[in-house]
């Protein structure tokens, strides 16, 4: 017994992670008509008719849509599915950290929420002809991908609090209420100011608009303000994450 | 004679666990429990259902909290997942992605141990020899009851908790069962072992050297065989 410290620091958790990533991939891969569907929506944006202001405008926010969806689709979905099935079962009486069964899905849906990016700078490149700086790029792509955190933490509590059924009701109150509560200018009111201050979308919407550099489109300059606010919210999610696993833990 | 340094794999101490059946009533469902099982024991836990069998097997396994007491597997929490890297699971209502292959899932397992077997050893153990590429939503009950106990053995444990493992067996797979289980047991692998059914008890005879019972929340009628 005493010897299990030895015999634990034989296993090579890199390669642990790298072979648990490996699973998600091969499991994402034979799922064609939901690799379908998820690549699909995202190339309807070819069918826009836009000028080039609008066509910026409309690929950040189809961007930032189809990654919401991603995150908390995919790694709520996932989770609730297999909780409730019972792969997770038996997964947890292995020796396999929890830690790392989660990181390999967050990389998953990382690796997703890439190509799709990739596949949107695509078009509004070569479709739409947007003519921005690569740096102007890479700026947007960076803000898009470490703006969903908060968003994908999310996702992994409600999949250890509902079930997969409850997660896409979820998600479908989840995109009018990002619609409503990212910024767009729906009313002055100051008390519709105060709920965008709570809102995660308002600062995932502002981070965004401060790095797309949309003519007479801007974000309102606290940029650091916004970051702390999604921080927040991560660090929020993350101990309701952890409330909710351990909450699994207890009723099963 | 061999010597076998009997270790406390399995100790419970003073385990209470309770469950709420409405707001302001709660059922307690395993009272005052206290039990040790050491290195090279087999035991046979029994009782009626809903007398908290498989609660007392997801406590040890860590897949739920106690009310009152300790439980240590292999000296460690349960909720601690280095706990379990001596030991092998077959547990009921569990189920495996139906879009991998039946090497996929024992190759992805081996990874999580320090010494696993060899993929041809667990092969032939649980005679699913030819078997490897199949998918693994396209096995047969038994076939898959096999899959899951090659996956419970892939990291070469010291100790196997078996729970209600013959139910979905053919006469076989029973058999071929009782084999492996003869095999692990001749390894000096300690069993745990939860069944209430009557066709396992000639086979238990053979090895039962406890048999343990849970009624009423306690444990009752430890007989050594």
């Amino acid at each position: 017994m005493g010897n299990n410290q030895e015999t634990e620091s034989k296993i090579n958790y890199t390669g642990v992670l790298f072979q648990q990533t490996f699973i998600e991939i091969l499991q994402l891969v034979r799922t064609p008509l939901y690799l379908f569907g998820i690549f699909l929506f995202p190339s309807l944006i070819v069918f826009f008719p836009s000028t080039q202001n609008s066509a910026q405008l409309i690929l950040v926010f189809f961007s930032a849509l189809m990654l919401l969806i991603v995150s908390v689709e995919r790694l709520g979905k996932r989770i609730a599915t297999e909780r409730i099935e019972g792969w997770q079962k038996l997964i947890q009486v292995s020796p396999l950290p929890p830690s790392i069964f989660l990181r390999a899905k967050i990389i998953v849906t990382l690796l997703i929420s890439i190509s799709i990016l990739f596949l949107m700078f695509i078009f509004g490149k070569y479709r739409w002809g947007i003519d921005t700086p690569l740096i102007d790029w890479l700026s947007l792509f960076f803000c898009l991908i470490l703006g969903i955190i908060p968003f994908a933490i999310f996702g992994i509590a409600m999949g250890y609090l509902f079930n997969p059924k409850s997660v896409d009701s979820i998600l479908g109150l989840l995109i009018p209420m990002a619609l409503l509560s990212c910024g767009l200018p729906l009313s002055d009111a100051e008390w519709f100011k105060i709920i965008l201050d709570f809102s995660p979308f308002y600062h995932y919407g502002q981070l965004i608009l401060s790095s797309a550099n949309i003519k007479d489109i801007n974000s309102d300059g606290n940029l650091i303000f916004h970051i702390a606010y999604l921080l927040i919210f991560s660090l929020f999610f993350y101990f309701l994450a952890i409330w909710a696993y351990k909450r699994d833990q207890s009723l099963s | 004679m061999k010597f076998i340094n009997m270790t406390n794999l399995i100790e419970i101490k003073d385990l209470s666990k309770s469950f709420r059946q409405s707001l302001f009533e709660k059922k307690e469902v395993l009272k005052q429990i206290n039990f040790t099982l050491k290195s090279h024991e087999f035991i046979v836990l029994k009782g009626a259902n809903g007398s908290g069998k498989t609660t007392l097997i997801n406590l040890i396994l860590g897949l739920s909290k106690p009310d009152k007491g300790k439980i240590k597997l292999f000296g460690k929490s349960p909720q601690d997942y280095r706990s379990k890297i001596k030991l092998g699971v077959v547990l009921q209502k569990v189920s495996i992605p139906k879009n991998l292959k039946v090497i996929e899932l024992v190759s992805l397992f081996r990874q999580y141990y320090p010494n696993p077997l060899s993929i041809d050893e667990i092969f032939n153990t649980v005679n699913l020899k030819g078997k490897e590429k199949n998918w693994a939503s396209k096995l047969s009950g038994g076939e898959e009851q096999r899959l899951y106990f090659a996956l419970a053995l892939s990291g070469n444990p010291e100790l196997l908790i078996l729970d209600e493992p013959t139910r979905n067996l053919d006469e076989e797979g029973f058999k071929e069962f009782w084999q492996q289980i003869d095999n692990c047991w001749q390894k000096n692998i300690s069993i745990l072992m939860v069944t209430n059914q009557q066709s396992d008890l000639p086979y238990l005879q053979k090895f039962g050297t406890k048999y343990i019972s849970l009624n009423n929340g306690q444990l009752e009628q430890i007989i050594v065989s």
